[in-house]
């Protein structure tokens, strides 16, 4: 691993200085923000409601619950965020190096390849948690009026936090086959989708299409969401961000032979 | 210190390089002159492991460079093409950067960062951001980073390219300082270049190399031998009297027209000139010309790089 912590220190400060990365993390935290008040808004005028009926059958009034009814949408809608905007944090990650001829420096360094992708891996998934974090406290704020279910909220954020590390890493491997950030932001958000949504590819009574859904990021977005940790989604999450930091690897070392 | 043998290197329908083999000792500074499409940038390619060839082997400062990639990259300092920059970082933080990736120690650091911005006169600009550096500084902030680790082997593609006839001036300077501890390879397509700043030659054409010689040899037709041109006006051909001559070897006509012009080799560091001279005067000839020549590179490559086949 010599080398990493070096990538990762420049990695980092390329986001910190680069105008990208700041108009992303900004459209990121905009788009968290007015879905978050917008679904906050819409609980609100839900829980009277509900209030009213319960009233109406001579029961007793309880708020509607928050998580089955605000958090577990935000949790949704908080995972096709990340899948529209993180593409776009990783899509200069090789294609940039390419094009300005920086890669010719690294891969002529005594440091391995792995240092390379991991270190750039660990930067962009530092952004995105940071990012993840402040989303976190903004959510928390609804402690500060009700008491909702800190656990089920921590789960959907895992759920979140791990879906969105493997976009990065699809990001990344469709980075690291082009020299154009466009083409590796464009074509990443592609990818995401299509391995975000693979279940929709196939009919879901026969066998490839059950597949399909099994392999899809989403089906095992689901339980998360609800507030259920189960650890068979963890590993396939974990399984697939290794599978593509691979695969980005060997893209990395077939660079020789292009 | 560098070796290659047969490295022939083949891109889906094109050969770029083919059967390249030479060496290059301790210490030497060598041109690498070639035309553009030459193979120049793919044979350094090789020998900094940035890419494999399809066959044939290169040794560097001893380890091959497909089989032990890491202990070469530790002995060459590169300058490829266009200069690796990361245009958002200061030259100074570029350069500690590029310190940690080449393995240079943390107690070694400052002192190897101060040394090449020093040598490569970039003390004024450390703090500047390097994609606002103008062409020839971004060029120096190159070779302020393949010399940083110290490396025994410097391997520098076109380091003059872009620059303007001053800074040209400079940094061909600074190559000849580097030259006393390293051993230098560097690739142009500029004659000047490789006779101001290499002791040797090689000529690469079409992916084949097609020259390899001491600038010395060069400039002399052979290791004891000078050759000298003369021009007069002489009824008849006088080629066998200037042979017969002291101190002259041979006389080559080399006019096409009527002119009488010659080539004269003679024992070098003997100048022959006075007794030419009073020998054309004493048989009655019009003396119109009479210099040392140097055998100039010039004519060489122009001949070397237009002929097919080549003179090796
Ligand atoms: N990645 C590649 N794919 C296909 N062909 C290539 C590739 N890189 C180089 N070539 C071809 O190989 C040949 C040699 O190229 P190379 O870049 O080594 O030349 P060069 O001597 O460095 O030329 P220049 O003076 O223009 O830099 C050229 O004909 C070029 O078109
Ligand atoms: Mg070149």
């Amino acid at each position: 691993m010599r080398g990493f912590s070096a990538i990762y220190g420049r990695e980092m400060r390329a986001y910190f200085t680069s105008p990208t990365a700041y108009v992303v993390s900004v459209v990121f935290l905009l788009a968290v923000g007015l879905f978050f008040m917008t679904l906050l808004r819409n609980y609100i005028s839900f829980d009277a409601y509900w209030r009213e009926r319960l009233l109406e059958a001579g029961r007793e009034a309880v708020p509607a619950d928050v998580h089955q009814y605000l958090l577990r949408r935000f949790i949704s809608t908080l995972g096709a965020i990340t899948l529209f905007v993180l593409p776009f944090i990783t899509m200069g990650s090789f294609a940039e190096e390419y094009r300005s001829g920086t890669m010719e420096l690294l891969l002529t360094s005594p440091i391995g390849q792995r240092s390379i992708v991991l270190g750039k891996f660990a930067a962009a998934s530092t952004v995105f948690t940071l990012l993840l974090l402040i989303s976190l406290g903004l959510v928390s704020s609804l402690f500060l009026y009700g008491n909702p279910d800190p656990t089920s909220l921590l789960v959907g954020f895992v759920g979140v936090w791990l879906q969105g590390e493997s976009f990065l890493v699809i990001g990344m491997f469709i980075s690291s086959l082009t020299r154009s950030q466009v083409v590796a932001g464009i074509g990443g958000l592609g990818a995401a989708l299509l391995l975000w949504l693979a279940g929709l590819l196939g009919d879901p009574t026969s066998t490839l299409g059950i597949w399909l859904n099994e392999l899809s990021l989403v089906a095992h977005f689901e339980d998360f969401s609800k507030g259920i940790l189960d650890s068979k989604h963890v590993v396939f999450y974990v399984c697939f961000i290794f599978f593509w930091l691979f695969l980005t690897l060997r893209s990395l070392e077939s660079l020789k032979y292009r | 210190m560098i070796v290659t043998e047969n490295l022939t290197k083949i891109y889906p329908g094109k050969r770029a390089i083919d059967g390249v083999s030479f060496e290059v000792q301790k210490g030497e500074i060598v041109g690498f002159l070639g035309p553009n499409g030459a193979g120049k940038t793919t044979t350094m390619r090789i020998l900094t492991c940035f890419q494999p060839a399809s066959s044939g082997t290169a040794r560097v400062a001893g380890h091959d460079v497909f089989e032990a990639a890491d202990a070469v990259k530790r002995n060459i300092g590169y300058l490829p093409e266009s200069p690796p920059l990361y245009l958002e970082m200061r030259v100074r933080e570029y350069l500690e950067f590029v310190s940690r990736i080449k393995g240079v120690p943390r107690s070694m650091r400052r002192q190897r960062i101060d040394e090449s911005v020093e040598r490569c006169g970039l003390g004024d600009v450390q703090q500047r951001t390097t994609g606002k550096l103008s062409k020839g500084y971004r060029q120096r902030v190159g070779l302020a980073q393949a010399m940083l680790h110290n490396p025994p082997i410097l391997i520098l593609d076109e380091p003059t390219s872009g620059l303007d006839p001053k800074q040209v001036v400079e940094v061909r300077r600074l190559i000849r300082e580097l030259a006393g501890e390293h051993t230098i390879i560097l690739s142009t397509h500029i004659l000047p270049e490789v006779s101001m700043t290499c002791e040797r030659v090689i000529i690469i054409n079409q992916g084949r190399i097609v020259l390899s010689r001491s600038l010395r040899d060069l400039d002399a037709p052979g290791p004891d031998r000078e050759s000298l041109l003369l021009e007069v006006e002489a009824s008849a051909d006088v080629s066998e009297q200037l042979t017969s001559l002291e101190g002259v070897h041979s006389a080559q006509r080399v006019a096409a027209d009527g002119a009488r012009r010659y080539r004269l080799l003679c024992d070098r560091g003997r100048d022959v000139r006075p007794r030419v001279a009073s020998f054309a005067v004493q048989q009655g000839w019009r003396l119109l010309e009479l210099r040392a020549q140097e055998t100039n590179l010039e004519e060489i490559y122009l001949r070397v790089v237009t002929s097919e086949g080549g003179v090796a």
